[in-house]
């Protein structure tokens, strides 16, 4: 058995090697810098930056004799040309990257990486901004990467979003922008599956971007994503060369492969029947289980609880709140009142406006009893006039 | 002959924003327009959610201001359901509010308005030694500007400026502008403090983790309290948000306090920054209790015409929105409460514009006769008004605030500037600085009360019931980093029957109403002299003075009985549609 | 048919004689259902919603109160597993009784059908059929039993495989993958019987089926409990022990007519 999984890493270990070599021979979009200098310019050492490899390496899943090898390959990421698209959004998952835990190492990256085009963070506008765009699609056709940030709105002919001088329109820059990309990202909920603004009633008709392009979108999502799972994803495509494994819904599987239940810190109080009723109450100050106080951690497959949020500091379920299920297709309307249990969930369906096992309880309480009422009559009356002998 | 200037995409704000002016030939605007080209629709979606569920929503209305929306629906449904929440709550909700403000003016000033500002390319003829001494006339104790970061800063920056196309995100911008100010020793400084900003930031943001659970979207708000409990009363989660202060209050001081001090000296004489502003009417709120009902800003209320001997008290039923110029059916000026929102798109017009090399070419354009914005024209008392920190502090300071007036006293007094000088956009930028430096000086208080309080009292949340058969009515209301927000909810059935945000950028970014009356952001642009057409710098200068929030501006109201039920979703289209 | 052996005969001639009607197989998985169903209600009403705290003042690690639950709610599912391929086993190629002949739509099984449902709504004034075997009522009745059960089963192993959704597991990929093959149906349906048109089936509508179905399952052993306990009375053929001893009493009077009246 470990023999097999040995022969299959080798087998990795000399794809890995070959893809970077021939990275290497690409082009550098950038003279003269490589991530390691820059690094080591701003303060990091060689043996933070093997660290900082190994802790990538780790989290993708690989034995640790891939680390040099994740090390060569931060060294060519500057041959990755990257497009970030705003679609209909709230600038959480860009603000998210911005964020990013270890300090400044991934941020550094995101500075490193040939970041073509993003809204929020480039300093050209107005029809510079559009040349800037037209520019890296035309001259890194088929070769960009490109990263899309919020849900495309399709109703009106997708008019609810307008982009440049020419007010195109948000679907079909990126259609467009799908359309050459080496490989494409939907980062965070909303590009992931359509998010917020595609609740019921979607008055936008926002969708996920993979319903407006017929190729294959790694999705990403979150609510926002933790900037660890965005920059493991993009890690994982310079290493392989092609997309990570992924589950039904398009996630990468080491990333989203468990529930956040799985490695909460309060599972032991689950599994103890330890729960806490109310905020604030003496369960919630002991640390108890939030399932009771509307915790989705149990149907929500994330990273969360492993990898926490803001340089290790903290998650929604440490903060007492609990999991609201934001990586989950869909979650706005399938996960119920987030303060609340599933089992309390508002249908927007037959049992709309009332708690759907309440709903449901009542209806089986009501068939039971009307059942009873029958058989009860059925038996007066099969006793007041017994048959004739 | 006047010509037309577009810019679309604005970038460095949240959102999707466009500017068009029209300017004569001595490259003074006439006329500006400024329409936001995104609609998301939340509000509706609000409709039939549990009122639990309707912060953590509205909280997705924007991911820059993360925690004003969450803020201020949660308090809009606890106003309606009558609970008065806990003291500790209070506190905790201040201390994540004050990382919120520090996060977002830092980020604001340097990441996103800073290059309108410093021109990243003058930074490399700077003398590193001579910047590192300049730096000592604005700080006692300089942040990051030392001679050996200088150096460090310059080279990093030297990499990309070789390149062009090796510029990443600043590349194709506007430098070496004629209107950039700064010598190339104060660009660098700037510069330097740009990339330890950013450093800065991940703190902030850390701050709100640790009550918050996670930033962007943080998570421990809940109607009648906070769920963070655990770490209000684990000392070590205390005391790494003190520490994680220190380090912001000494930023804000030492590094943003000062540079916005050493741009006043440099830009004093612009006049693309010193022109007058359009609409000089603003209004605040009070906001970020420190202590027992205690407000660091505690005033209320508008002044008018830039007359600061005279705050008037809001009333807020003369607050209106309007869609003479918005992309919604309705015109007529209605209050919140009985206002309806149909989206009515009508897009742009062909016609031409200054293209990026200066001559004309083809664009859609702005039809200003009609429909041009998502954004909505609020009005008080049929008068525009400018919210955000100019406002705040204006309104705190001319209602006697004594530490705002210290403040703002002492701003002016060591940059020399007269009072007039704060109704310009260099004033709208000075006057965050201020706020930021105030929340510095004194958002600990918060902290030291909140301390004081635990020991007698470890509540953090306040019980309460959801009667169905009952109706409820509330708002929240406060300042947020970019001005007066206010959510408003109206509860039925035990679900959201209607729900509404009067927001910041939405004052600010209004488009024309229907006197003709423009918003601030067009007002300021008009009589504006733009002195090269293809590299309209000044416009964006302007524009990020206000610090635009574009996804937090645009949104659907309608709080008025069952007005949403008239409108028939059809599934198939996913549109809303008049019935 | 060596099912029957006469008992006694009385004056008027009729011979009182006694049917196995259930194997002592049949009345083991009758009895470990009843108690399977029992657990099955307790523990699944306490995963949805722990309606009790746990006041036992061991450590966390020690008590394990959900994790009971959910072991108990496992195991009887697991019970349910093997008794459900047992009797579907049973149900074609047991040599004792072959009931899928009782529910063919044939004319005889449709007339025998209508026979013993107008004999329970006349209250018994009408009974012409013969209650000595195993009625085709009986078999359609309990079809339906079988086919709660097995709903139950398939919703239950969808939302159980839905935790494994990286598709890995201790035992191997093949059975999340199975799992995955014989469950993934479940959603769609739930979907469509709980009208979720908006968002497109999902583990949630799986969930509320699944307990919406306890509720059937209820009402029907309610019905059940009634009815045997009524043919007992009414019919006076001692129903109600087949459950026990495995047999009940036939009447054949003097003409040969079973039971009949």
């Amino acid at each position: 058995m470990n023999n097999q999984v040995d022969i299959s890493f080798d087998k990795l270990y000399n794809e890995f090697e070959n893809r970077i070599k021939s990275l290497e021979k690409l082009p550098a979009l950038k003279e003269n810098t490589s991530a390691e200098k820059m690094l080591i310019e701003k303060g990091f050492s060689r043996r933070d930056f093997m660290k900082w490899a190994g802790a990538i390496t780790a989290m993708l899943a690989l034995p640790s004799n891939f680390t040099p090898l994740m090390a060569d390959a931060i060294k060519v990421v500057d041959r990755l040309p990257i497009i970030w698209l705003h679609m209909a959004e709230c600038t959480g998952c860009s603000e998210a990257l911005l964020r990013s835990a270890h300090p400044t190492i991934d941020s550094l990256i995101f500075d490193y990486i040939s970041l073509e085009y993003h809204e929020t963070l480039m300093a050209a506008a107005g029809w510079q901004a559009e040349e800037n765009i037209e520019h890296a699609m035309h001259k890194y056709k088929g070769q960009y990467i490109l990263m899309v940030e919020g849900g495309i709105p399709t109703a009106n002919n997708g008019s609810f979003l307008t982009i440049g001088g020419h007010a195109k329109k948000g679907l079909d820059i990126a259609k467009e922008a799908s359309e050459n990309a080496a490989a494409i990202f939907a980062i965070g909920t909303c590009s992931a599956f359509g998010g917020v603004q595609a609740a019921i009633p979607n008055p936008t008709g926002a969708v996920a971007l993979s319903e407006v392009t017929h190729k294959t979108v790694i999705n990403v999502p979150g609510c926002p994503p933790s900037e660890k799972n965005i920059v493991g994803t993009l890690m994982y495509y310079l290493l392989y060369g092609s997309l990570p494994a992924l589950d039904a819904y398009n996630r990468p599987k080491w990333a989203y492969r468990l529930r956040i239940h799985d490695l909460c810190e309060r599972r032991g109080h689950f599994d103890a029947g330890e729960f806490v009723e109310n905020f604030g109450d003496e369960g919630a100050k002991d640390g108890y289980c939030l399932y009771k106080v509307g915790c989705k951690g149990p149907y929500t497959f994330n990273n969360c609880s492993k990898n926490k949020f803001n340089e290790d500091t903290s998650w929604p379920v440490q903060a007492g709140f609990g999991c609201i299920g934001c990586s989950e297709p869909n979650f706005w309307d399938t996960m119920g009142t987030v303060n609340e249990p599933l089992k309390d969930k508002l249908y927007n369906t037959t049992f709309s406006g009332l708690g759907a096992d309440a709903t449901a309880d009542k209806v089986g309480l009501g068939l039971l009893v009307a059942t009873g009422v029958g058989l009860a009559a059925h038996a007066t009356l099969s006793a007041i006039k017994p048959p004739k002998e | 002959m006047s010509k037309r200037i577009v810019v679309d995409p604005i970038t460095r704000i949240e959102g999707h924003l466009r500017a068009e002016v029209i300017v004569n030939d001595d490259g003074v605007v006439e006329d500006a327009f400024v329409s936001s080209t995104l609609w998301r629709g939340l509000e509706v979606i609000a409709k039939d959610r549990d009122p639990r569920n309707v912060a953590i929503l509205m909280q997705r209305i924007c991911g820059v201001c993360t925690y004003s929306h969450y803020l201020k629906s949660t308090m809009a449904v606890e106003d309606a359901l009558g609970i008065k929440i806990p003291l500790n709550a209070e506190l905790v909700r201040t201390l994540m509010n004050v990382a919120l403000f520090i996060h977002d003016h830092v980020v604001h000033f340097y990441h996103l308005h800073g290059v309108d500002w410093v021109d990243i390319t003058s930074a490399l003829e700077a003398n590193p030694a001579k910047a590192a001494k300049l730096a000592f006339k604005y700080s006692d104790s300089p942040i990051a500007a030392g001679e050996a970061d200088l150096i460090k800063t310059q080279e990093t920056i030297a990499k990309f400026a070789k390149h062009p196309q090796g510029m990443g995100p600043f590349a194709n911008a506007y430098w070496g502008h004629g209107t950039y100010r700064l010598t190339p020793e104060q660009n660098l400084i700037a510069l330097s403090h740009y990339l330890k900003a950013l450093e800065i930031q991940r703190i902030a943001a850390k701050m709100m983790a640790i009550f918050g659970g996670k930033n962007p979207h943080p998570q421990s708000l809940v109607v009648g309290g906070v769920s963070c409990v655990m770490d209000i009363l684990d000392p070590t989660r205390m005391s790494e948000y003190m520490e994680n202060f220190k380090k912001l209050a000494d930023f804000v001081d030492n590094a943003y306090y000062s540079d916005i001090k050493m741009a006043a000296e440099m830009y004093k004489d612009e006049p693309s920054v010193t022109k007058p502003i359009g609409v000089k009417n603003f209004m605040g709120v009070q906001e970020l209790m420190i202590g027992r009902d205690e407000y660091l800003f505690d005033s209320n209320g508008y002044i008018l015409d830039a007359d600061i001997s005279k705050v008037f008290e809001i009333d807020e039923d003369l607050i209106t929105e309007e869609a003479t110029h918005a992309w919604y059916a309705d015109d007529e000026a209605q209050h919140p409460y009985d206002g309806t929102t149909v989206p009515n798109y009508t897009g742009f017009v062909k016609g031409q514009s200054v293209g990026p090399d200066g001559k004309m070419i083809h664009s859609e354009n702005i039809d200003p006769k009609g429909k041009y914005s998502w954004i909505k024209s609020p009005r008080y008392d049929s008068k525009p008004m400018e919210v955000g920190p100019l406002a705040s502090i204006l309104v705190n300071y001319a209602s006697g605030n004594k530490r705002v007036k210290e403040a703002v006293d002492s701003f002016l007094k060591e940059t020399g500037l007269p009072v007039s000088a704060l109704f310009t956009t260099l004033g709208r930028t000075a006057a965050r600085a201020i706020q930021a430096k105030l929340i510095a000086k004194y958002g600990m208080e918060a902290f030291y009360n909140l301390i004081e309080n635990i020991k007698v009292d470890e509540e953090t949340c306040a019980q309460y019931i959801i009667d169905k058969n009952k109706e409820y009515k509330g708002r929240g209301i406060g300042e947020a980093p970019r001005g007066m927000l206010i959510h408003w909810i109206r509860i039925k059935n035990g679900v959201c029957e209607n729900y509404q945000a009067t927001v910041p950028s939405t004052w600010n970014a209004s488009p024309i109403d229907a006197n003709g009356v423009k918003g601030p952001y067009e007002a300021d642009l008009v009589g504006l002299k733009i002195k090269d057409l293809s590299q309209p710098l000044e416009i964006i200068r302007i524009i990020h003075s206000y610090d635009p929030c574009i996804a937090c501006a645009v949104h659907v109201m309608d709080t008025k009985g069952n007005k949403l039920s008239e409108y028939k979703v059809d599934p198939l289209y996913g549109g809303v549609c008049n019935v | 048919m060596n099912n029957t052996e006469i008992e006694y005969d009385d004056k008027l001639g009729t011979k009182r004689v006694r049917v196995r009607r259930m194997t002592f197989t049949m009345r083991l998985i009758h009895w470990v259902n009843v108690v399977a169903m029992v657990v099955a209600i307790a523990t699944g009403l306490y995963i949805a919603d722990p309606y009790y705290q746990s006041f036992i003042a061991d450590d966390a690690v020690d008590k394990y109160v959900m994790a009971w639950n959910r072991w108990g709610h496992l195991i009887v599912a697991i019970i349910f597993d093997v008794t459900a391929i047992i009797v579907s086993y049973l149900f074609f190629f047991s040599r004792f009784e072959k009931h899928y002949l009782k529910i063919l739509p044939t004319k005889k099984n449709i007339i025998e059908f209508g026979e013993v449902t107008l004999n329970l709504l006349t209250l018994n004034r009408r009974k012409k059929f013969d209650s000595s075997h195993s009625d085709s009522f009986n078999s359609v009745y309990f079809i339906i039993f079988h086919i709660l059960l097995a709903w139950m089963l398939f919703t239950g192993l969808q939302m159980y495989v839905h935790a494994l959704a990286s598709g890995d597991s201790s035992i191997g990929a093949w059975w999340p993958w199975m799992l995955h093959l014989v469950t993934d149906w479940t959603i769609p349906f739930s979907s469509w019987l709980v009208g979720t048109t908006a968002t497109g089936g999902n583990i949630m509508d799986v969930r509320i089926v699944h307990h919406m179905s306890m509720w059937i399952i209820i009402v029907w052993v309610v019905f059940h409990i009634y009815y045997q306990i009524w043919r007992t009375i009414f019919w006076q053929e001692g129903d109600i022990a087949i459950v026990v001893g495995g047999s009940k009493f036939m009447k054949i009077d003097k003409d040969g007519n079973k039971n009949i009246e």
